[in-house]
């Protein structure tokens, strides 16, 4: 230790004046206990004070040499500079110095103010200096005089001192000059014997223990200070002391520094080297000997070159990298030269690998700029070298290189060999390399060709390094590699996958498209950073785009759910997304889903701006230049040429597509006062050649399109297709397609269809009706797809027509407002406006009002008129199935209304002379709204004249819902037998509170049961006309039409309604609104339910108040059959119903057959009764031969002409004619003979004669049959509702028949078939005066009210009680019967039921 | 013909002119003119009246044409030096107002305001012809004269078109111009030349009068209303807006006053001199009234357009019926 000691101090020559005080001290001996510790800790205390004082030194010396070149800014900046470092250095120098300011800090000062002193005397000088110095100078003296007011007194100890030394170097000498007066011989002769033996026993030492260098340097570092702590513990003090302390320490600090500056370069080489040699005992190597920057040797002659001593090379070498001044080259050769003498000595192969690595890296950095290219030669040297490591690495199978393995976990020596790098970016960066190569080229020449010969090699070493990752790599290394390998892969067309897409060539596992379906997918499972499968997935879409895998694309886009998150990711994927999408956009064209292309492209293509959202290059910018560090950026992110999406033939599959949509668009909402564009771009160019004065033959891409557009707005569809599909285009655009042929005859025949909806929205208005055979010519189109477009044209209401099929015709209905009747609609709206504007004016000036005495124009003009005539209105605009309806009813208003205005005006003027100028106004608006008036009356007329002057036009569509004259109001027309016509057609309002709940008093309502049946429906056959029945007609619009509509689709919404329709829960909600569907309920069948449904409430729930305010769901039990029309009866009957329908938790059920059969529905005597009971009444109709006759003359009306069924039944004959009649049509009539509305009373008539006859066995056998199950299934609803209280309601939506049979196996008379809508109720009583003991006879009695009449007494089997006998002049008139639930629990005995069948049981009735 | 020689109305306050006497040739020239240049394209033909003044009777006996694209000839210089060569042949010289042609009755606009004030200054006999081409085309001769009415001209002058002086001046869009009676005059040998050219003319002519073809007139005059319209209704916004901002600041200006007055009486109770009311009305400047020239006469126009198709209405009504029953008949 001691020798260590010394040796220390050896080298420093000052501190052995010290030596001896330590020791005198006693301290040395803790010293040496401890001085290995003592060293670390000290270590410490000692940085923070070196540290600040160094900062402090370095300025100072900056300050020297500002002085020297009297650069006064910088003068003073350093002042400022060294002030704060010393601020910062207090609480050092308060611990270290006492309180005092270190020496040197003080001289500086005075040095500084000896300099400003000097500057400013000097006034020659002075005024030699540049404006900018002179200021400083001031400033400078000004801040210095400020500052040093604090150190006077330090300043004046120092000035004390005039011998003060300018350098250090010389203070040292002083210094020890100073110290000599203490122990002057003493030391001299100390310091040179110790000196030299210190620096023998150094080298001794250094041989012998193999110590460090730098161990020397510490100790040689750290031992002065520790006796300068000593030194100021022993107090010694003043000032001398103190200087000398300071002084010691800059001393040392500068030695240090010199030696630090000396070693600092070869250090680490030497490091290295010395410790490679410390293995075979090599001598050190000379200082300097190593220096990197001579060329070197690399080894000696005789050096031993193992693993070891290479790596030492190499990380001497390497530890070059990056430094200034370094020669790259230089660098890299002798990275080769290395690799050499690692070859040579055949090394392993992990050191191998680690110098490749090395070489690798040092070519990449070769190039300082990020941004420019690698020069060719280098190019080439990486690709070998890359495929030489990566041969390298799949031969040495044992070797791992990753990047997880650190510094100090490598093994190079020993198996398993582990290196650290990582080849994966080796490999990215020369694909990065590789394209900034190719983008460099002009993508014209053939540099660019060239340069792209080399991608082949480029994925040869991807295929490689994937070959390797997948034997060894970790999941997210194969992602990678992966994806690199997706991204050279996925903008490549490989013709034998589009021949696998398209069928020609078997599937097999080896094309791209498979290849690209394994790569992604292993992406799409194993990936976790968002990125690499965001881009898998944008790669996989377009290479399917790409072959024509439409749906496969469209469909992964779909659920990628990219639109939402694509913003948030980096600009190269977001460029990818934008190509995939332009992509998928152009094979959804190719596919001829031309508005799916369309919607891809629109947002690529609507800025103008796809070129750079492609990234294929640079736009000029407007409004501001970019930097070139944007632009460097911006170069960086375009695609190679190779990638490029060709930009023209883009825009030109936009433009078609927008022109497909488009025009046909604008051709049917031409009057549209808010037509919006559906393409901008579009518009744009259209607009743009509408404006040119001249318009010549069509030369670009763009003028091409624009004329066929123009083309096709006339409906000229074979200009259009020439202009679109020529030589011209076919080079430009079409033929880059790779299917060229199919994608020109898709085009064609789109071109063809869309002409033709066009022609139809343009010419429609010229038209009463066209053939479509002639169509079909015109367009060349086949017959068949001119009638499926325009079949799907009507449905879609675009055009109001319907199909003529016999004479295979389009039969335009004329209800499109004509452009004057738009115009005149439009006009409105904006006189509207104005007189808003106008009151608002009116409002405003407090005057008016004044002179109004009492209340406003608004107060007197009545506003609720205003806002009801524009309901009015969007109701017609609505319902433009109305011929003229819109404009009369307008017309009248606007009459109305100016009349009011005008008396408006009169009053007004009267009261206020004032106000003359408004009166003027309003005056105008009179006038406006007079001409409307005019107007309307024309049109009105115009319309109506030529209804009348052409006589070959059918008139009933025409009449379709005009509600006046003819047979359209059969049903309202209040003659007897139309009363029975009303009464069939039940229309709502007829629906009413009869006999239902009226009991005595000592009666208690226990539960109901309710058959209905479905409301108003279309007719179960296909009638003439059919089509234009509107069968909405009264219903549709009315206000609790709307509401229901509202709340029930609301209600469907909500899990609620699930859990309620049960088995119905696929079915529609709600009628078709205008249509008339066969057996479809209507909007009418609708409202009665709800009538209905509101009448029964009224009297069960709010009367009686059965269930209570929240009915549980096993207060109610609901079953339905499996119709539409009953279900949907049945949720409007509820809605109406049950309180708070929405939130009720009924559950429907589903009834089986049509009544309700429960499990008795298998019985073969049923058809055997109804053929049967058919062929009575095929008797009674021959013996009334004028209703055949009848029928059979209105068979050819009713049915059309194309259908060759006749209808020879009259209740069919009577179903189809009531769809007419109960909804306001005209009857139909065919060349002149028309159904008149006696025959349908006639038919009526018949039908409820023929009900009147003897009711035969066999049709009661057949209901009987039908019924029991329905009857069983009342009967144990009632045994359940006696004995438990529940259900209290059951409820049944059923048919006629359904109600039928059970009237019939009850045996009650009933003559006619139950009207739409018709209920039977059964009461359920308990009597509470009977007591219970009375065992012979219930308390519970029941009683059947059919459509509000008590029916319970023709009941035959009930012998029924007559309660009570309502006095007539009561609505309710009549008699109330009761019946005892035990009689029909008795009659539905199956020995008792089945008695006529001669049968004990329903099997035993069926199978005989 | 020439009846309206003894109408004269004992209201002279009305200007100075009854009723205009237009010669025969002069329709011709002017019916000419605007034909080859005013129909078809959207710029108007425009002319010079020559004529004389009798009583008050106005009697045009000629006119001269504009040149259209007059760039480089000064309009005025052209004028006199037209007039100058027709005084060397003897012919009516005397200004005495000009035509213009006009596309579907959009005549009344802020130029012609301006041109025929200024002519009205300077000749105060002036009136202005309007005549429509395709009007006449479909053989409804359309010549109107209108003159500005006094109250029109003094506020013209004073160029003052705020709400305020309107009111005061009593003047509406139907008193801005005021229509004059014409007459056209033809010489005897015109009239015997017309009755014995009616006598030539083949049967089938001018029995087409039933033609019904009436839609697009009636469209295209509609959109031009519509077009109206919305302009007024935008000038209704814009006085709306206006008179808002006129009530926030009279309540701001009335809030300030209270201030200010609570704050006098306070100050007056202490002895101190009241503060100045002055800077009140520095403080809230008035607000420059709309003018209402625009929306008097997009009001002209509206009314104009109105009449117009009314007119055509009935008319074509009239014909619709006529045709009906000959339809019956058949």
């Amino acid at each position: 230790m001691t020798s260590r000691f010394f040796m220390s101090d050896s080298e420093s020559d000052s501190d052995i004046s010290e030596e001896p005080i330590n020791e005198t001290q006693g301290i040395s001996a803790v010293n040496f206990t401890f001085s290995e510790d003592e060293e670390d800790t000290k270590r410490i205390v000692r940085s923070a004070k070196e540290k600040r004082y160094e900062e402090l030194k370095n300025i100072i010396k900056n300050i020297k040499n500002f002085k020297k070149n009297k650069d006064m800014a910088n003068l003073l900046s350093s002042f400022e500079d060294v002030c704060k470092a010393y601020t910062k250095a207090l609480p050092v120098v308060q611990k270290e110095e006492g309180g005092r300011t270190p020496r040197f800090y003080v001289r500086c000062l005075a040095e500084l103010d000896d300099f400003i002193q000097h500057v400013w005397e000097n006034k020659a000088g002075r005024k030699n200096l540049s404006k900018n110095n002179a200021k400083c100078l001031t400033t400078l003296r000004q801040k210095y005089r400020k500052y040093t007011r604090d150190y006077e007194q330090d300043l004046k100890v120092f000035r004390e001192n005039p011998d003060a030394p300018d350098s250090e170097g010389e203070a040292e000498l002083e210094e020890a000059d100073d110290d000599s007066d203490v122990d002057d011989n003493l030391m001299d002769a100390a310091t040179f014997k110790k000196d030299i033996t210190s620096t023998k026993v150094a080298k001794k030492i250094a041989k012998s223990d193999n110590e460090d260098d730098d161990d020397d340097d510490d100790s040689i570092y750290w031992g002065p200070d520790s006796d300068d702590e000593s030194s100021s513990s022993g107090g010694e003090g003043g000032i001398t002391n103190l200087r000398n302390k300071f002084l010691k320490t800059t001393k040392d600090r500068d030695e240090d520094d010199l030696k630090k500056k000396k070693k600092r370069a070869p250090r680490e080489i030497k490091a290295k080297d010395e410790e490679s040699d410390g293995d075979g005992g090599w001598e050190p190597v000379k200082k300097g000997s190593a220096m990197p920057m001579e060329k070197p040797k690399m080894f000696g002659k005789d050096d031993e070159i193992n693993v070891p001593s290479v790596h030492k090379k190499l990380a001497e070498i390497m530890a070059a990298r990056g430094k200034k001044g370094t020669d790259r080259k230089e660098q890299i050769e002798l990275l080769h030269e290395l690799l050499c003498v690692a070859r040579d000595n055949n090394l392993d192969a992990a050191i191998y690998v680690k110098i490749q690595f090395s070489i690798i890296m040092s070519i990449y950095d070769y190039n300082p700029s990020v941004s420019d290219p690698m020069k060719s030669e280098f190019w080439e040297k990486v690709l070998i070298k890359i495929d030489e490591l990566l041969d390298m690495l799949i031969e040495n199978p044992e070797l791992t290189i990753g990047e997880q393995v650190t510094e100090e976990t490598e093994s190079l020596e020993k198996q398993p060999f582990l290196v650290r790098g990582c080849v994966l970016t080796i490999v990215d960066r020369m694909d990065e390399e590789f394209i900034k190569l190719l983008k460099a080229c002009d993508a014209h020449s053939n540099d660019y060709i060239i340069s792209l010969r080399d991608e082949i090699r480029v994925c040869a070493i991807i295929d490689k390094l994937l070959k390797y990752e997948e034997e060894k790599g970790l999941p997210s290394d194969i992602c990678r590699v992966y994806l690199r390998k997706i991204e050279h892969l996925y903008y490549k067309y490989e013709p034998r996958a589009a021949r696998q897409v398209v069928g020609e060539l078997p599937e097999t596992g080896d094309t791209s498209l498979a290849e690209m379906d394994r790569l992604c997918k292993y992406i799409y499972v194993r990936d976790n950073t968002d990125r690499l499968r965001t881009r898998a997935v944008l790669c996989h879409i377009y290479h399917m785009s790409l072959h024509d895998k439409w749906y496969e694309a469209r469909d992964l886009m779909l659920m990628a759910h990219l639109q939402e998150t694509i913003h948030h990711s980096d600009l190269p994927t977001q460029i990818l997304y934008n190509r995939t999408m332009v992509q998928l956009g152009l094979c959804a064209f190719r596919h001829g889903t031309i508005k799916e292309a369309h919607n891809a492209l629109l947002d690529i293509q609507s800025g103008g701006r796809a070129k750079e959202l492609l990234a294929q290059g640079l736009l000029p910018q407007r409004q501001h230049e970019r930097t070139t560090e944007q632009e460097k950026q911006e170069k960086q992110r375009q695609i190679p040429f190779h990638q490029h999406i060709n930009l023209e033939m883009l825009e030109c599959v936009y433009l078609v597509s927008a022109m497909l949509i488009e025009i046909p668009y604008m051709a049917a909402h031409e009057f549209d006062a808010r037509r919006r564009m559906i393409s901008k771009s579009f518009h744009h160019q259209l607009k743009n050649s509408e404006r040119q004065s001249l318009v010549g033959p069509p030369e670009s891409m763009r003028e091409h399109v624009v004329a066929a557009s123009k083309a096709m707005r006339n409906g000229n569809w074979r200009q259009c297709r020439n202009l679109l599909l020529n030589d011209k285009m076919n080079a430009k655009v079409w033929d880059l397609f790779h299917e060229a042929d199919r994608v020109r005859g898709m085009l064609g025949l789109k071109i063809q269809e869309e002409s033709l909806r066009t022609y139809l929205f343009t010419y429609s208005h010229v038209y009463d009706s066209i053939s479509l055979i002639k169509l079909s010519d015109m367009f060349e189109l086949p017959q068949c797809t001119v009638h499926a477009i325009i079949s799907k044209m009507i449905i879609n209401e675009e055009i109001m027509a319907s199909l003529d099929e016999p004479s295979s015709c389009l039969v335009m209905h004329r209800t499109e407002p004509s452009s004057l009747q738009s115009l005149s609609l439009q006009l409105a709206d904006k006189l509207y406006n104005l007189v808003e504007n106008n009151e608002r004016v009116l409002d405003q000036k407090p005057f008016f009002t004044r002179g109004m005495q009492g209340g406003g124009y608004r107060d007197r003009r009545d506003k609720g008129n205003w806002g009801d005539r524009r309901d009015r209105r969007d109701q017609n605009i609505h319902r433009r199935g109305d011929r003229d309806g819109p404009l009369t009813c307008h017309s009248h208003l606007d009459l109305t209304q100016a009349n009011e205005l005008g008396i408006g005006d009169k009053a007004r003027s009267e009261t206020d002379s004032n106000m003359m100028r408004w009166h003027k106004k309003f005056k105008v608006l009179r006038c406006y709204i007079l001409i409307l008036g005019w107007l309307g009356i024309i049109l009105l007329f115009l319309s109506y004249w030529r209804v009348e002057t052409d006589p070959s036009h059918s008139p009933a569509p025409l009449r379709v819902n005009a509600g006046v004259g003819g047979g359209g109001d059969v049903a309202t027309q209040d003659r007897p037998r139309s009363k029975k016509l009303r009464h069939l057609c039940n229309p709502p309002e007829r629906i009413q509170r009869h006999q239902e709940g009226v009991l005595p008093s000592q009666y208690h309502l226990e539960g109901i049961i309710v058959l209905l049946r479905h409301g108003d429906r279309g007719p179960l056959l296909h009638v003439r006309n059919m089509s234009t029945i509107n069968c909405g007609h009264r219903s549709y619009g009315t206000q609790i039409y709307k509401r229901y509509v509202a709340d029930i689709l609301n209600a469907s919404r909500t899990s609620h309604y699930v859990n309620t329709v049960g088995p119905f829960v696929r079915y529609p909600l709600l009628p078709n609104p205008a249509r008339c569907g066969t057996g479809q309920l209507t909007p009418q069948g609708v409202l009665q339910h709800i009538q209905l449904g509101t009448v029964l409430r009224q009297v069960y729930l709010t009367q009686f108040n059965l269930v209570g305010e929240h009915p549980q769901p096993e207060d109610v039990v609901v079953y339905s059959t499996k119709y539409r029309r009953t279900f949907q009866s049945l949720l409007a009957f509820l809605y109406a119903f049950l309180p708070d329908f929405t939130a009720s938790k009924v559950h429907v059920q589903e009834g089986k057959g049509i009544s309700f059969c429960g499990s008795d529905c298998q019985c073969e005597r049923t058809e055997y009764f109804d053929q049967k009971y058919e062929q009575e009444r095929r008797d009674y109709r021959r013996s009334h031969p004028g209703i055949v006759e009848l029928v059979r003359r209105l068979g050819p009306l009713v049915r059309p002409s194309y259908i060759h069924d006749e209808i020879v039944n009259p209740l069919v004959m009577r179903d189809a004619l009531l769809t007419y009649v109960c909804h306001g049509a005209a009857l139909p009539c065919v060349d002149g003979r028309c159904v008149k509305p006696e025959d349908v009373t006639n038919l009526v008539s018949y039908e409820e004669w023929e009900g009147r006859q003897k009711r035969t066995s066999a049709q009661r056998k057949a209901a009987k049959l039908r019924s029991f199950g329905l009857l069983k299934s009342i009967m144990s609803a009632l045994d359940s509702m006696m004995e438990t209280g529940k259900p209290k309601m059951v409820i049944f939506s059923g048919h006629d028949k359904t109600i039928k049979y059970l009237l019939d196996s009850l045996a009650v008379s009933n003559y006619q078939l139950p009207h739409y809508a018709s209920r039977l109720v059964l009461e359920l009583y308990r009597n509470y005066t009977v007591t219970p003991s009375q065992q012979s006879t219930q308390p519970y009695f029941f009683r059947f009210v059919y459509n509000g009449k008590d029916i319970t007494k023709s009941v035959p089997f009930c012998q029924s009680v007559t309660v009570k006998q309502l006095r007539s002049g009561s609505v309710k008139r009549g008699t109330i019967s009761l019946c005892n639930v035990n009689k029909l629990q008795d009659y539905i005995k199956p020995e008792f039921y089945f008695k006529d069948f001669g049968a004990a049981s329903f099997q035993e009735a069926c199978h005989k | 013909m020439s009846t309206a020689r003894n109408k004269r109305e004992s209201d002279t306050g009305r200007g100075n002119i009854n009723s205009v006497q237009l010669e025969g040739l002069a329709l011709m020239k002017i019916i000419k003119h605007c034909h080859e240049e005013g129909a078809g394209n959207t710029e108007v033909a425009q002319g010079v009246l020559l004529g004389l003044v009798v009583d008050e009777k106005l009697e045009i006996t000629n006119c001269f044409p504009f040149p259209r694209h007059a760039d480089d000839v000064d309009e005025e210089d052209y004028q006199l030096e037209m007039m100058r060569h027709l005084r060397k042949v003897n012919v009516d010289h005397l200004s005495v107002g000009w035509y213009q042609s006009t596309q579907l009755g959009n005549f009344i606009t802020t130029q012609l305001l301006d041109s025929q004030f200024s002519y009205q200054t300077s000749i105060e006999e002036s009136v202005v012809l309007i005549y429509d081409p395709i009007k006449t085309a479909r053989g409804f001769l359309s010549m109107k004269a209108y003159r500005l009415t006094p109250e029109a001209i003094s506020t013209v002058q004073e160029r003052d078109y705020t709400p305020e002086a309107l009111k005061k001046m009593r003047l509406g869009f139907e008193t801005l111009f005021q229509e004059i009676k014409l007459v056209i005059k033809n010489s005897h040998l015109v009239n015997t030349l017309l009755c014995e050219l009616y006598e030539m003319m083949p049967g089938s002519e001018g029995k087409q009068f039933l033609d019904l073809g009436t839609m697009s007139t009636l469209d295209r005059q509609l959109r031009c209303l519509m077009e109206y319209v919305d302009d007024l209704s935008q000038e209704a916004n814009k006085f709306n807006n206006f008179q808002r901002q006129n009530a926030k600041q009279l309540q701001d200006k009335h809030k300030f006053m209270q201030k200010r007055a609570a704050e006098n009486a306070q100050r007056q109770s202490r002895g101190e001199p009241p503060l100045p009311e002055e800077d009140v009305s520095k403080q809230f400047k008035p607000i420059a009234p709309l003018p209402r020239l625009d929306a008097m006469i997009t009001s002209g126009q509206i009314s104009n357009y109105c009449k117009q198709i009314s007119q055509f209405c009935s008319q074509s009504l009239g014909k619709l019926y006529v045709a009906k029953a000959l339809q019956d008949k058949k």
